[in-house]
């Protein structure tokens, strides 16, 4: 559980290779309410070091770094700390980056151009258990978590609730969290955290993906029993 | 292509040598026979024609010793009767020993007297009825009719009716020395011929099923039917029926060994691929009279058919098998086939030798009967090496033909890489001038102007900040249409509205999103994909900069053929817009897109007269049921 619902200041790391960008980003993170940048590292080594030193609440991640992928940090924090928050900052929030980062674990992305004011929504948003979501992460999650009829044969069940499967349908339609909550009379907070669960299972499903896939090519065929 | 390895003296130089060795084998068999000297001396023998025997023995003819049951004797009555009698000088020394009569083959019963006393009649063969075989026949003399000086050995021999019988010296001698000889004789009698009978039975059998449904082995069922008939006509030999059914029997035999040859004739003929129609008819036909003949003359007149139907069917084997020597020097050259049948002239030798000396066989039988399946094993062996030379023929034709598809194959990739990598670039060069025409069009013009406002210094940040936003807003949407293959309209509608919604907010702008999948619209490529966007996005920021409204409906719906998309907002009016942009660039672009993606563009007023409704119309795909 993510203390969140106190008054208490929420910590913010950020880890971003452009030292403009990241005063930018850190000043506006600061001059929010209730939050504050404990962190700020520029390459995978010092996010890894300091990020262990003092585990902020929310991580806010670059993916270019100059000495590796900001997702091997996503991949270690959300296994350290499951319930962290993690956003990637990108340019444009292109798909295939930010689906590659909520694989790794993160849950959604801040664009570098965006308001204070988008920035606060979105760290409010997280920090209630939700998570955002866009169409075309909608349709990805709906071709990943969803197995093809033939396949579903196989499979005793589709990874995703009948409820999270019309929350994707809607959002790939470019339907608004609003829209949708309206659309299936439930609250807006409410469609954030399917959301939020459905990224969880992503990053689940794609990991023992990349295991069985591992075994498969005989990379992990030595199993250790106990030892 | 030579499939055969050996070379073609080697083949003849067997051949021949076999051919050679059989005869030598067969001359000196003969030789040996020549030595079997005869110790009784016939001094009378006599043939009495008629159905019963008669008591008085004037009634008896005399007769050459050689003689046989003859077409012309068969003529004279049903039932013949030969009175033989032989003096039979014994030494002292014979006296000795047990003594026995041996006679090589009789036919029929014979009834064996010895000095007026019966000593003996002849009996079937143990375990093996053999009621027209000319079998052997051996008989104690009892030692008190033994003595020195001169005997009188007086045979009754019984003719049968249908077969042809060959009389033979009677010989007697102790008993220990003929014992031997009589089952040398029993074995080549009667086990050998009955043992040749069932083995080729059963080859037939198995040879059929191994090789009935091979398409390349023409002719296996023609083989496998002479087979089976030659095997009857031999085991027809030892067979005992009935009486009435034994005469059928012995009409039947002759049939089925005549049928056997013309069966491997037929046999032939397929595998050399003949076609001529009228030698099967003719043949055909002679069987078929012959074999009428022989089912319905009066059964003396049987053998006189057998007798007229032998050369036919020694013409036809002599044809078969120049045929078979002829096939068997074709590929696939298999000159070891024709060993069975260098056996042939073998028997024909030897009984030709047999007739010659007098009727007297010099192995008592006729040999010629164990041709046929001399024949069929010659044809199998030819038969199974053509078999498998088309096997192998297959074989490398498949390699070949395999080879040629790979060659073809490779020419075509390498053809299709050709012409994959032409259309690559050019996919890539049309990609990068739309690109170019964007940049320029948008991000440029966007920039020159924001760069304008600035310099001008009377815009305020905010202005520059929202024009500054505007470029982004149309980088990302450039981006974004790069790195999709194709999108289909509900996604692209949907990056249209994350992207822009934020600064629609800013504005007091909200959309009423009203979409539904358009299941048979095409998807659409990036070039298209652009179309829609720039049409979209022209739209919204008309209705930013002169609508004055505060919703934007954005609305798919399916009106008879046409798939539209509405963009429709509740401001200040059509009339308004269309005097606004009509005159300029913006409708006029809006409808060139629109034609381009291959639909229309309308602009009406809103819902109520209210507004300003853009409805883009894009053609159906037909091919896509469902």
């Amino acid at each position: 559980m993510v203390e969140m619902n106190h008054k208490q200041t929420c910590t913010v790391a950020v880890v971003e290779d452009d030292p403009n960008t990241r005063a930018r980003l850190t000043e506006k993170v600061d001059n929010l309410a209730d939050f504050s940048v404990i962190v700020s590292a520029g390459s995978v080594a010092e996010a890894k070091d300091l990020l262990r030193q003092s585990p902020p609440d929310v991580l806010l991640i670059d993916l270019g770094l100059p000495d590796g992928s900001g997702l091997d940090v996503i991949r270690q924090q959300s296994d350290l700390h499951p319930e962290m928050p993690i956003l990637v900052i990108s340019v444009f929030g292109d798909e295939k980056s930010v689906i590659r980062a909520i694989e790794a674990g993160a849950q959604g992305y801040l664009l570098k151009s965006d308001s204070s004011l988008a920035i606060e929504q979105c760290l409010a948003q997280l920090l209630a258990g939700g998570a955002p979501i866009s169409a075309a992460i909608a349709r990805h999650l709906i071709r990943r978590l969803r197995p093809e009829p033939t396949q579903a044969q196989r499979e005793a069940q589709s990874l995703l609730s009948d409820r999270e499967l019309e929350v994707l349908q809607l959002a790939a339609k470019g339907y608004s969290y609003q829209d949708i909550a309206e659309l299936l009379q439930v609250k807006v907070s409410t469609v954030g955290s399917y959301t939020r669960r459905m990224y969880q299972k992503l990053s689940v499903h794609s990991r023992s993906e990349a295991v069985f896939e591992a075994t498969r090519m005989g990379l992990m065929d030595r199993p250790h029993k106990g030892e | 292509m030579k499939v055969g390895g050996e070379p073609v003296f080697v083949r003849t130089l067997v051949s021949w040598l076999s051919l050679a060795g059989a005869l030598v084998l067969c001359l000196t068999a003969g030789q040996s026979v020549a030595e079997v000297h005869a110790d009784v001396i016939v001094r009378d023998a006599q043939l009495y024609i008629g159905d019963v025997q008669p008591q008085d023995k004037s009634l008896y003819q005399p007769i050459e010793f050689t003689d046989y049951w003859t077409r012309l004797r068969r003529q004279q009555g049903i039932n013949g009767f030969y009175r033989l009698i032989a003096d039979v000088p014994l030494a002292g020394a014979a006296e000795q020993v047990p003594m026995a009569v041996y006679i090589a083959n009789h036919s029929g019963r014979a009834t064996v007297l010895w000095d007026s006393n019966v000593i003996g009649r002849s009996v079937p063969l143990t375990g093996v009825g053999t009621p027209m075989v000319s079998g052997p026949l051996l008989l104690s003399i009892p030692d008190e009719l033994l003595g020195a000086g001169p005997h009188e050995l007086l045979i009754e021999f019984r003719g049968n009716t249908t077969q042809t019988n060959f009389m033979r010296r009677p010989q007697v001698l102790p008993l220990f020395d003929i014992e031997s000889r009589f089952v040398t004789k029993k074995l080549t009698l009667v086990y050998l011929p009955v043992s040749l009978g069932v083995l080729s039975m059963m080859f037939a059998l198995v040879f059929y099923a191994a090789y009935y449904k091979d398409a390349a082995a023409g002719g296996v069922g023609w083989l496998v039917i002479g087979l089976v008939a030659s095997a009857f006509s031999v085991l027809g030999l030892y067979v005992s029926v009935p009486d009435p059914w034994a005469e059928w029997l012995g009409r039947v035999r002759p049939i089925a060994f005549q049928l056997s040859f013309l069966c491997f004739w037929l046999a032939l003929r397929k595998m050399v691929g003949a076609t001529g129609q009228w030698s099967l008819r003719l043949l055909l036909f002679t069987y078929l009279v012959f074999a009428v003949l022989t089912l319905t003359v009066d059964a003396a007149q049987v053998y006189m058919v057998a007798v007229l139907w032998t050369p036919l069917t020694y013409a036809l084997g002599l044809y078969v098998l120049y045929q078979a020597v002829r096939l068997a020097s074709r590929p696939p050259r298999r000159i070891y086939a024709l060993l069975p049948l260098a056996l042939v002239p073998v028997t024909i030798v030897h009984d030709a030798l047999g007739i010659g000396a007098g009727g007297e066989f010099w192995a008592d039988q006729a040999l010629t009967i164990y041709n046929p399946p001399l024949f069929a094993f010659a044809l199998i062996l030819m038969l199974v090496a053509r078999t498998r030379m088309q096997q192998s023929d297959l074989r490398i034709l498949n390699a070949q033909l395999e080879q040629r598809v790979q060659e073809k194959h490779a020419e075509l990739e390498a053809n299709y890489e050709k012409i994959s990598a032409a259309e690559q670039r050019e996919a890539v060069l049309s990609e990068r001038e739309r690109m170019v025409r964007e940049m320029h069009d948008g991000l440029g013009n966007q920039l020159v102007s924001t760069l304008a406002m600035v310099e001008s210094g009377q815009f305020s940040s905010a202005e520059v900040e929202e024009a500054l936003r505007d470029a982004l807003d149309d980088l990302r949407i450039m981006v974004h249409s790069l790195d999709q293959q194709e999108t289909d309209l509900l996604g692209l509608l949907a990056i249209v509205r994350e992207r822009l919604e934020p600064r629609l907010a800013r504005q007091g702008l909200r959309f009423n999103w009203q979409v539904e999948d358009l299941p048979d619209i095409a998807p659409l490529d990036p070039e298209q994909a652009g179309h829609v966007l720039r049409i979209v996005q022209e739209s919204l920021t008309n209705i930013i900069k002169h609508a004055n409204a505060k919703t934007i409906l954005i609305a798919t719906r399916i009106d008879g053929d046409r798939r539209c998309l509405i963009i429709e907002d509740d401001g200040c009016g059509g009339g308004d817009f269309v005097a606004t942009t009509g005159g300029g660039r913006g409708l006029v672009h809006m409808r060139e897109r629109a034609k381009q993606l291959g639909g229309e563009l309308e602009v009406t007023a809103g819902t109520g007269g209210q507004g300003t409704r853009v409805t883009l119309c894009l053609p159906r795909v037909h091919s896509a049921p469902a």
